[in-house]
């Protein structure tokens, strides 16, 4: 709060100082104040509509509205959070190539957030924000990397026209996967973390579809991505967690055992952290 | 010591699927204990309760896990996060 007032002070003396109020609009976004915050950015975004930094302040207030929303229930809120949050993430893809994995990561999120509030009428308005993104990663993809075991790649779910089901969570799952060849070289947490978030998206489009065989496909792919986290940490419980999950249906004694393992990690790792 | 109830109802699903009432009943047990507020370790007492055959009870439990969840909780009762 007296960073917030400073920051006031700043502005009373030098109203121009963009920086101050880029700061102002992050500091409401760290107290969970997001709608204060995506007006600050929003505001500032009006005049530095190019400032890649303002627009990802802005992407990521809108995905925090999101989820705040979903938490209250309020789901149309919800997913009008989230498409904003992707059309303001595209318009950064596009500006920056830098900010590449960061831009998927969100888009990504949306998607995966807004696949989960189910509803055929509410999907077309996400469907038709994602169908831009979707274009704009097959034109960044040249390799196809993005291409995902058991879903083809991108440019197959464009061609497929209107009325191809999840839409939205097929977005999601491309959106990560190409962040995740984006990461293919960072540290292991990074990778980790993006073979996690491609498992749980790949998990979530396979509990919706309704071709047996694609489900199949999708629930190996799933376990592909979560074991690959898993060699890079195999100490992590939510990475056991969700590998025991995947395995329920195809592999109940290894699921059992999993979920085993990630109970004991996590308390191992929560006893170390309170002696610590 | 802090435990976890996410995984402790994921584990209680399995047990449901399998068809190990007792063991699936402890570990949403477990859950309730660890995070009282936690609406997908009621929701499994709701099926456990629906499967031994006492729909009232089950009635109840499942009002109590929506309104725990805010009208969230979606149909896929094992979380992966």
């Amino acid at each position: 709060m007296a960073a917030l007032k400073t920051l006031e002070k700043v502005l009373e003396l030098d109203p121009g100082n963009w920086m101050a109020r880029y700061d102002i609009g992050d500091i409401q976004y760290q107290l969970g104040n997001f709608a204060t915050a995506i007006e600050s950015f929003e505001d500032l975004a009006k005049e530095r509509d190019d400032d890649v930094g303002t627009l990802g302040g802005l992407a990521q207030a809108h995905l925090a509205q999101g989820r705040m929303m979903v938490d209250g229930g309020f789901r149309e809120r919800a997913r009008t959070s989230f498409i904003s949050a992707i059309q303001v993430a595209e318009r950064v893809l596009k500006l920056d190539r830098a900010w590449r994995a960061w831009g998927w990561k969100v888009i990504g999120d949306a998607a995966f957030e807004s696949g989960n509030l189910a509803g055929a009428i509410e999907e077309d308005t996400a469907e038709s924000s994602l169908r831009s993104a979707m274009e704009w990663l097959v034109q960044d993809d040249d390799d196809k990397r993005s291409t995902v075991d058991g879903l083809d790649h991108p440019s197959a779910l464009l061609k497929a026209g209107v009325s191809v089901d999840n839409f939205v969570s097929r977005s999601a799952v491309f959106a990560f996967s190409y962040r995740s060849y984006l990461l293919r070289d960072e540290r292991p947490n990074v990778t980790m973390s993006a073979s996690y978030d491609l498992a749980t998206a790949i998990h979530a489009l396979a509990q919706r579809t309704t071709d047996e065989k694609e489900r199949r496909g999708l629930t190996k792919s799933a376990i592909r991505s979560i074991r690959l986290a898993l060699e890079k940490d195999a100490g992590d419980e939510r990475l056991w967690n969700a590998l025991a999950v995947l395995c329920i249906e195809g592999g109940r004694q290894v699921a059992q055992h999993a979920f085993v393992i990630s109970l004991e990690l996590y308390q191992k790792v929560r006893s170390e952290v309170i002696l610590c | 010591m802090v435990q976890d109830p996410i995984t402790w109802t994921n584990l209680g699903y399995l047990y449901l699927r399998l068809d190990d009432r007792e063991l699936a009943n402890q570990c949403f047990l477990k859950a309730q204990v660890i995070d009282p507020d936690y609406a997908k370790a009621w929701l499994g007492q709701g099926l456990l309760a629906e499967r031994n055959g006492d729909r009232e009870h089950a009635r109840g439990i499942f009002a109590h896990s929506v309104t725990l969840s805010a009208g969230a909780l979606v149909s896929l009762p094992i979380d992966p996060y």
